[in-house]
C-alpha cells in the first residue's frame, strides 16, 4: 500500500465536492444558455433544474487523480511481473486467447469511442455535476483502451490474431456487430447516449461482460487480463452510478420524459443484449476452464440484480422492464450454442480460431443446459464424423445478416430450436431482414437510420471490400495466415505444443 | 404474393438536428441487374443461417441451382445434389409465413417471384 | 416478476480478493449481520437484504491504519442497488423505492 496517511482536512467530502465541482460553474452572461448548450433540447427531453443531479461518489479532481494513479501502478506491476516470468506459458491453453483476441478486436475500440462521446458530454451537458462525472468517465475510458492494449500487447509477441485490431474493427464482418452498436449510440443525441451506454450498457449489461469473464481470466492463468478487467471494472462502478443517476434524473425532472426514456430502454436493452451473444459463447465455449455458464451469469447479473432489484425501483417512475426481455430470458438456454456455432463455421474468415469441444466440455455443457444442449450436441456428433472424414465444416459462402444487430441470422424461434427466426419490413419499397422481433421493432421505429447500415455481406457483394474472393477480402481485412480457422494444428497450437515440450526438457535445471 | 406492400405505413419522426434522410446502403440499384437472394434451408441447423447470394434477376433457375446452390449446399454431407431440386418444397418466406413457389428450371429468378433481399426457403419434402 | 419491498430486496458489492481488501470484507460482515459471502476466482461477492453499510471505523480497526472511504474505489468491482450515501464515515447501498 503506497497511499500516504491522510493529512488533517478542513473540509468534509461533501464540502470539497461542492467547492471543487459545483462552485466552479457559472451562469452565462455573454450568450444565452441555449447557445452555450445547443444539443440538450432537440431530443424532446425536458430538464427544469440541473442542480438536482446527484453524484454519490462526490469525486473531486484531486481524489480522482490520486486513486486512478494507484490503480495504474498496481496494474503495471502485474504486467511487468507476468512478462518477465514468461507468464503466457502458464495459461491453461493457447486456445484461451481466442477470447482475448475477440475482446481486443471488438471491445477495446469501443472504450476509445466511449472516451470520445463522454468528452463531448463533459462539454455539452448543462449541469456541472454531470459534466464532471462525464469528464471522469471520458478519462477512464481512455485509460481502459490504453491498459487493454498494453496488457494484450504482451501476447502479440507470441500469438496470432492480436495485430491490426483497429484496422479489423472497421472492416471485419463479426466486428461490425459491436462497432455498429456503438456507432448507433454515438450518432444519437446526448440523452439517448446516456441511456444507451451509461444506463443500458454500463448498468444493465457490463457486469455480464466483465465480471464472470475476468473471473474466467483469473481461473485460466491470465492475471494481467484479470487485473486490467477488475481495474477497469472499479471505474465501471462509477459509470454504473452515472447511468443510474442519469435515468433517475431524467425521470424525476418531467413526466413527459418517461415514455421517451422507456423507448430508449426498450431499444438499448435489446441492442446491448444482442452484442452480449459474443460474451455468452466466450463463457461457455472459449474458456478452457469454466467459471460459470452464460445461463448462470445471466440469472445472477441480469435476472436477479436487474429485474429483481433495479426494475422494481424504477416501477416507481412508471418504467417497466425492457420490451423484449422475455425473449432474452428464454434464449439464455441456447444463445451461446447458436452464437458459437456461427463463429465455428465462419472462423476461416476470422482472426480467432475455433474447434469442436472435447468430450469433457460437451458433458459440462450438458450439465449446465440439461434441457437444451442434448439437441445441439447432435450437431457436434455430426461434425465429429465430418472431421474424421477430413471435412471440417466451414461455410462456403456468405450468411444472411440482420439489418440491425448485423449478426448472421442464426437465432431461432422461441418454439423451435432449429428454425431460424425470419422477420422483415418493407420500407419505401425495399425489403429489410431481421433476426428477431427485437431488432425488427428497433428498425421500425427508425427506418431511415438503420437503412444506412453498412452490412459486411452486402458490401462485399458491391465490391467495396477489396476483392470478390475470400483471400482478397481477408487481405483487405488485414488478416494473416494463422489468424483464423481451426485451432488444432494452427500456428498458435503448434507453438504452444513446442514451447511446452521445451519447457519440459529444460525445466529441471 | 402480397409481400411487396409497404408494411410500414407510418414512419415515426427521427429527432435530429436538421434534415436526416439518407439512402439505403443495400439498395437494389447498387447491384445493377443483380439481386441479393437469401436462400434458407428451413429446419436444417447445419447451415447456421440462410445464405446470401448475388445473382442476376434474369438468371434461369437451372443455372442458379447448378452454379450457386449446389456448390454451397454440398458442404452438408447429408445433401445429395443428384436428387435435384425436386427433393425439396420451395417457398418465399415472409416473417413466419410460407408462400409456395413452383420451380420451373427454365424460368428466371424474378419470374419465380424472387425479389431483392427476399428469402427463398426450402425444406426436405416429407 | 414478484414485487418485493426495498427492505427485502438484496443489494450487494463485488470486491477484488486481496490482502488489503480482506479487512474491508470482514468489516462489512461484522456491520451487516445478514450478509452472505460468495467466493469466485479473484473476487468476493457480498450480498445483504435491503441495505449494505461500510463503516470507515470498522475498516480502520481491522486494517490497523487510517482508511478514507474513497479508497473503496480501489476495491470495488461492481455493485447492485443505489449508492445512497458516500461520505467521510460511511458508504450505504440500498434501493430507493
Amino acid at each position: 500500500m503506497t497511499i500516504a496517511p491522510k493529512a488533517a482536512r478542513k473540509l468534509t467530502m461533501k464540502q470539497r465536492y461542492s467547492a471543487l465541482t459545483r462552485d466552479l460553474d457559472w451562469e452565462p452572461s455573454y450568450v444565452p444558455a441555449e447557445e452555450l448548450f445547443p444539443y440538450t433540447r432537440f431530443e424532446g427531453i425536458k430538464i427544469h433544474d440541473w442542480s438536482k443531479w446527484e453524484d454519490p461518489f462526490r469525486l473531486t479532481v484531486d481524489a480522482y487523480a490520486k486513486y486512478q494513479a494507484e490503480k495504474d501502478k498496481r496494474l503495471y506491476a502485474v504486467l511487468d511481473g507476468f512478462a518477465q516470468s514468461q507468464g503466457h506459458l502458464s495459461l491453461t491453453d493457447a486456445s484461451y486467447l481466442n477470447a482475448m483476441k475477440l475482446f481486443l478486436q471488438g471491445v477495446t475500440p469501443l472504450e476509445y469511442q466511449a472516451h470520445r462521446n463522454f468528452a463531448y458530454l463533459s462539454r455539452h451537458l448543462n449541469g456541472p455535476g454531470p459534466r464532471f462525472a462525464s469528464l471522469c468517465q471520458s478519462l477512464d475510458e481512455m485509460r481502459h483502451a490504453q491498459t487493454e492494449i498494453h496488457t494484450l500487447s504482451n501476447y502479440n509477441k507470441y500469438y496470432s490474431g492480436f495485430h491490426d485490431y483497429l484496422h479489423m474493427h472497421d472492416r471485419v464482418w463479426y466486428l461490425s456487430v459491436p462497432k455498429s452498436f456503438f456507432d448507433d449510440a454515438l450518432s444519437a443525441g446526448p440523452f439517448e447516449f446516456l441511456i444507451a451506454i451509461g444506463f443500458s450498457f454500463e448498468y444493465l449489461l457490463t457486469n455480464l461482460l466483465f465480471v464472470p469473464f475476468m473471473s474466467g481470466a483469473s481461473f485460466n492463468g491470465d492475471l494481467p487480463t484479470m487485473t486490467f478487467g477488475f481495474s477497469a471494472q472499479s471505474d465501471e462502478s462509477r459509470h454504473m452510478t452515472l447511468g443510474l443517476e442519469a435515468i433517475k434524473f431524467l425521470l424525476e425532472q418531467d413526466e413527459d420524459n418517461v415514455p421517451i426514456v422507456q423507448h430508449w430502454i426498450d431499444k438499448w436493452f435489446w441492442r446491448g443484449y444482442r452484442v452480449t451473444a459474443l460474451v455468452a459463447q466466450m463463457l461457455d465455449y472459449m474458456l478452457p476452464r469454466k467459471v460459470m455458464s452464460w445461463k448462470e451469469a445471466f440469472e445472477l447479473y441480469f435476472e436477479q440484480q436487474m429485474l429483481g432489484g433495479l426494475f422494481q425501483d424504477l416501477a416507481f417512475y412508471g418504467i417497466r422492464p425492457p420490451r423484449d426481455v422475455e425473449k432474452a430470458i428464454q434464449e439464455k438456454d441456447y444463445i451461446s450454442h447458436q452464437a458459437y456455432w456461427i463463429l465455428y463455421q465462419f472462423s476461416h474468415a476470422a482472426a480467432f480460431t475455433t474447434s469442436v469441444p472435447s468430450d469433457e466440455h460437451l458433458d459440462w455443457l450438458e450439465e449446465q443446459y440439461p434441457d437444451t444442449f442434448p439437441t445441439y450436441r447432435k450437431l457436434w456428433d455430426k461434425e465429429r464424423k465430418n472431421v474424421e472424414n477430413g471435412g471440417r465444416h466451414f461455410v462456403r459462402g456468405l450468411p444472411q445478416l440482420c439489418q440491425v444487430c448485423q449478426i448472421p441470422m442464426g437465432f431461432t424461434e422461441a418454439d423451435d430450436p432449429f428454425i431460424q427466426c425470419q422477420r422483415e419490413t418493407i420500407f419505401e419499397g425495399e425489403r429489410y431482414n431481421f433476426c428477431s422481433d427485437g431488432c425488427k421493432n428497433i428498425f421500425d421505429h427508425e427506418p431511415v437510420k438503420f437503412r444506412q447500415s453498412w452490412l459486411p455481406v452486402h458490401q462485399i457483394y458491391q465490391g467495396n471490400c477489396g476483392a470478390a474472393d475470400l483471400p482478397g477480402v481477408l487481405q483487405w481485412y488485414g488478416m494473416q495466415p494463422g489468424d483464423g480457422g481451426e485451432y488444432l494444428g494452427s500456428v498458435d497450437h503448434e507453438n504452444w505444443l513446442a514451447w511446452h515440450d521445451m519447457a519440459e526438457t529444460t525445466g529441471g535445471n | 404474393m402480397g409481400t411487396l406492400a409497404d408494411t410500414l405505413t407510418e414512419v415515426p419522426p427521427i429527432k435530429s438536428i436538421g434534415e436526416y434522410d439518407f439512402p439505403s446502403r443495400s439498395a437494389q440499384e447498387l447491384y445493377g441487374d443483380d439481386l441479393l437472394v437469401h436462400v434458407w434451408w428451413k429446419g436444417n441447423p447445419w447451415f447456421v443461417a440462410a445464405a446470401t447470394f448475388r445473382a442476376p434477376a434474369a438468371m434461369p433457375w437451372a443455372d442458379f441451382w447448378n452454379g450457386l446452390f449446389v456448390p454451397y449446399h454440398e458442404e452438408d454431407p447429408d445433401f445429395d445434389a443428384a436428387k435435384g431440386w425436386e427433393q425439396f418444397d420451395w417457398f418465399l418466406a415472409v416473417n413466419r409465413e410460407e408462400h409456395p413457389v413452383t420451380i420451373d428450371p427454365a424460368r428466371t429468378l424474378s419470374e419465380l417471384g424472387v425479389t431483392h433481399k427476399g428469402v427463398l426457403g426450402f425444406r426436405t419434402r416429407a | 416478476m414478484t414485487t418485493t419491498t426495498p427492505a427485502a430486496r438484496p443489494v450487494g458489492v463485488d470486491i477484488q480478493e486481496s490482502e488489503s481488501n480482506r479487512a474491508v470484507i470482514e468489516a462489512i460482515e461484522a456491520d451487516n449481520p445478514e450478509a452472505t459471502v460468495r467466493h469466485m476466482p479473484g473476487m468476493v461477492r457480498v450480498q445483504v437484504p435491503g441495505k449494505l453499510v461500510i463503516n470507515r471505523e470498522s475498516v480502520e480497526e481491522r486494517l490497523g491504519r487510517e482508511w478514507e472511504t474513497h479508497e473503496f474505489q480501489l476495491a470495488i468491482i461492481s455493485y447492485f442497488g443505489h449508492i445512497k450515501e458516500w461520505d467521510d464515515d460511511e458508504i450505504v447501498i440500498a434501493w430507493d423505492h
